[in-house]
């Protein structure tokens, strides 16, 4: 039987080898063909040779790009990758097919790509940028091909677990003999025994794919000057050149450093705010005093954020309460709140803490609930008063809770929420309270420029990303929980 | 206890007098401004519009003027009705895909599930971003349709994986025992999981029907026709672009008076708004204050 089985793969492997490097070589051959059909410098409507395979095409060039078309260095790699995959691993033919499906999604991605928009030069302006794109796409293709090689690499310690297992299973001298399964066939199994489960979670994996990676593919018309006609992929692409428009406007450093302030504010106020209340509230001996204030203090936090706002606006007018406050306390010329930038963080993050401070605290709360009463009692043995208890005993209790909650924030330090600030910010303003996400907003939805918009938002979007990453690696490193 | 009481030191005793009266304080501050919207939205609008202080009673005599002129205003019904049917057809659609995924995911031995999981809380980390969302939802044909707010926001990924959190930890002797009585995931889902999850199942939908409640952001980039407003867009227009107009014009409210109306309306259509969801959150308060503790156990 162990024999007979070791020849099976081999005779497999035939044909799998042959099928790879046919897909390979089909695919590499048409990314080559409509690359070159495609080559045409869109000023000029000159040929340009971009594959030196412009004999295939019939347009023969009337001049050479002289630098290779990422596409095409992709499209090799991948070739490359896929017939060493078949002639070296044919067993892993599951991911030498993945590795093809690769390059066909990358081939139709850039169909439409492969012209240049070149000044009837090809020189190192505009073009340079795109160019630099292309080879970005070109490296994270890499990646992912990369990545498929480490997926593999822990694919062979499952193989040898199975020859292990297989030696097992040979010196127990099961009767009738054993197989242990391929991976395909683990696959086939797993899915003829789970499809029902499956297919409950196709619909959510159908919603992420359609409205969250949909829009990650959107993110492409940062590169370029996006227009309807042109769609995603027709329209100019500009490179990088929305990057360098908005990082020597004026409103790149008036927005970052908006948005640093707002979150930075809101973390030294709003952050010890509810632990400060938890704390407190936990010294309470009254039980139902504790559960009324409870009660009250969270009230604030199911208004909605609309009537919430135009609370705030309406109070903060001229005529409103905090007008009146401001002259009860003798200012007989109240200022609107929200019509002079001074004033407009604080009342961002005064506002914050009114409607989440009791929010905010139940989970500190909950964090106190759980410390061992019998630490309190061992302290009260030791002569620790109330204050040195609470230093000695409840801080230490509640600090995991704190610093995993710390961490959240600054993770989020670059996401201010938008919403809140688009209902109460106005042309007055600006000057502190344009973040980088309601700037994102302002040129993207009202002034419809879609690409400069979603440009300054992938800026955003990367940092944000990196941020969550470094508060992981630290809370990872200093309280050993992280997120994933 | 009692005998902890004995043994307040005056330190302590001046901590507890300091901890109650700033509570009560912060009680007030947590309540007035509500109360004074209200004590404005029953005051004689003539008297409100002049006066300049802090108010703590009606001025004048009580009147339901303004509530009167907020009902005659066809957009606010218009409203509450267009957020009842996002926020139901919404929420069972939320419901329906997050119970079934995160029923599915929490499943053993799936050979899938671990690169589906990733696949999802990558999304958490990092999105396409507005307005390639925006262009998504162009590209579908949902811009001003009621589809378009439900559809793009199927799914909230914390509360995909609360719900997982919460299913895998339900026992997997109840499902082996359950299918040796020959019942399918489907049965297992509805008659064991459904039950014994109902807890967080309820907290789950809460979240989403609140989110529901306050969602005005999508509706307002993707909603054009008035007559599919939330009822939260709605309250914009009123609170914060001073559009009063569709309601004084048809009072019987002279020209003078104008301001004053519009002023008082502006009160009272913020009661009106927040009355029914500070009615029923003392009743739900329980589940969530439960639904932060789940959360914050980490998915």
């Amino acid at each position: 039987m162990v024999a007979a089985r070791k020849a099976d793969p081999a005779k497999a492997a035939d044909w799998k080898r042959v099928l790879i490097i046919v897909l390979c070589a089909l695919t590499l051959a048409s990314t080559l063909f409509l690359i070159q059909l495609n080559a045409v410098d869109r000023k000029t409507d000159e040929a340009l040779s971009l594959t030196g395979l412009d004999f295939l095409t019939g347009n023969t060039p009337g001049k050479s790009a002289g630098v290779p078309h990422p596409m095409m260095i992709a499209a090799i790699i991948f070739a490359a990758w896929g017939v060493a995959t078949a002639l070296f691993k044919p067993d892993k033919f599951f991911y030498s097919i993945i590795s093809a499906i690769f390059l066909i999604v990358a081939v139709f991605m850039f169909r439409f790509d492969v012209t240049y928009q070149a000044k009837g030069e090809f020189g190192l302006d505009k073009d340079a940028l795109s160019f630099a794109f292309g080879w970005t796409l070109a490296l994270v293709l890499a990646i992912l091909n990369l990545a498929v090689v480490i997926w593999r690499k822990s694919e062979r310690t499952l193989v040898l677990r199975r020859q292990e297992l297989d030696r097992i299973y040979a010196s127990a001298n099961i009767p009738g003999g054993y197989k242990v399964p391929s991976t395909g066939a683990i696959i086939r199994r797993d899915f003829s025994k789970h499809w029902p489960v499956y297919l409950m979670v196709l619909p959510a994996l159908v919603f992420y794919v359609l409205w969250c990676y949909g829009p990650m593919y959107g993110i492409l018309i940062a590169f370029n000057d996006y227009k309807a006609k042109g769609g995603i992929l027709g329209s100019a692409w500009v490179g990088f050149q929305w990057y360098r428009d908005f990082f020597r406007s004026a409103y790149a450093w008036r927005t970052i450093r908006n948005t640093l302030f707002i979150s930075f504010y809101n973390l030294l106020f709003g952050f010890p705010a509810p632990i400060i209340l938890a704390l407190m509230l936990n010294e309470m001996r009254s039980i139902k005093f504790k559960r009324v204030v409870q009660t009250i203090t969270y009230m604030p936090y199911f208004i909605s954020l609309v009537v919430m706002c135009g609370i705030l606006t309406d109070f903060c007018s001229t005529t409103g309460l905090f007008a009146a406050i401001q002259r009860l306390f003798g200012n007989d010329n109240p200022v609107n709140l929200l019509g002079d930038a001074k004033y407009f963080r604080s009342v961002y993050v005064g506002s914050e803490i009114w409607q989440r401070l009791g929010w905010d605290s139940i989970i500190y709360l909950s964090a106190l609930a759980g410390i061992d009463q019998e630490q309190y009692e061992a302290a009260t043995i030791d002569g620790a008063g109330k204050f040195k208890q609470v230093l000695h005993v409840t801080l230490p209790g509640i600090l995991p809770t704190i610093s995993i909650l710390l961490i959240l924030r600054i993770g989020a330090l670059m996401g201010v929420g938008y919403e809140k600030i688009i209902l109460l910010y106005n042309g007055l303003t600006y000057e502190t309270a344009d973040v980088v996400s309601t700037y994102v907003y302002r040129k993207g939805i009202v002034d419809a420029n879609f690409s400069f918009s979603t440009a300054v938002n992938l800026f955003n979007s990367i940092i944000n990303f990196l941020l969550v990453v470094f508060a992981n690696k630290m809370s990872a490193i200093l309280t050993e929980n992280s997120l994933w | 206890m009692a005998a902890s009481r004995n043994l307040m030191t005056k330190g302590e005793k001046a901590f507890a007098v300091f901890n109650y009266i700033f509570m009560t304080l912060l009680c007030i501050v947590c309540i007035y401004p509500l109360w004074y919207v209200f004590v404005c939205s029953v005051s004689d609008p003539v008297q409100l519009y002049a006066q300049r202080g802090v108010m703590w009673w009606p001025l004048g005599q009580w009147s339901g003027r303004g509530y009167k002129l907020v009902m005659e205003n066809p957009n606010i019904p218009i409203g509450f009705r267009n957020t009842l049917i996002y926020m139901g057809v919404g929420t069972l659609l939320n419901m329906t895909l997050t119970i079934m995924a995160s029923y599915g995911l929490s499943r053993k031995g799936c050979y899938w599930n671990g690169p589906i999981m990733k696949f999802i809380a990558f999304t958490m980390y990092f999105q396409g971003g507005l307005i390639p969302f925006y262009l998504m939802v162009k590209a579908m044909g949902l811009l001003d349709t009621y589809a378009g707010i439900i559809l793009p926001v199927a799914v909230n990924t914390w509360n995909l994986i609360v719900m997982r959190t919460s299913f895998a930890g339900i026992p997997d002797s109840l499902e082996e025992s359950a299918r040796l009585d020959g019942a399918n995931d489907w049965t297992i889902l509805w008659r064991i999981f459904f039950p014994l999850a109902q807890a967080t199942i309820a907290v789950i939908a809460l979240f989403y029907a609140v989110n529901w409640w306050n969602n005005w952001f999508n509706p307002s980039i993707f909603l054009s026709t008035k007559s599919k407003y939330p009822l939260q867009l709605v309250l914009r227009e009123i609170l914060l672009k001073n559009d009063t107009s569709s309601m004084t014009q048809i009072g019987s409210v002279g020209q003078s008076q104008q301001e004053q109306f519009r002023m008082l309306v502006k009160y009272c259509t913020i009661i009106v708004a927040t009355v029914p969801i500070l009615v029923v959150y003392p009743f739900l308060q329980r589940y969530f204050v439960k639904g932060v503790m789940i959360g914050s156990i980490k998915g």
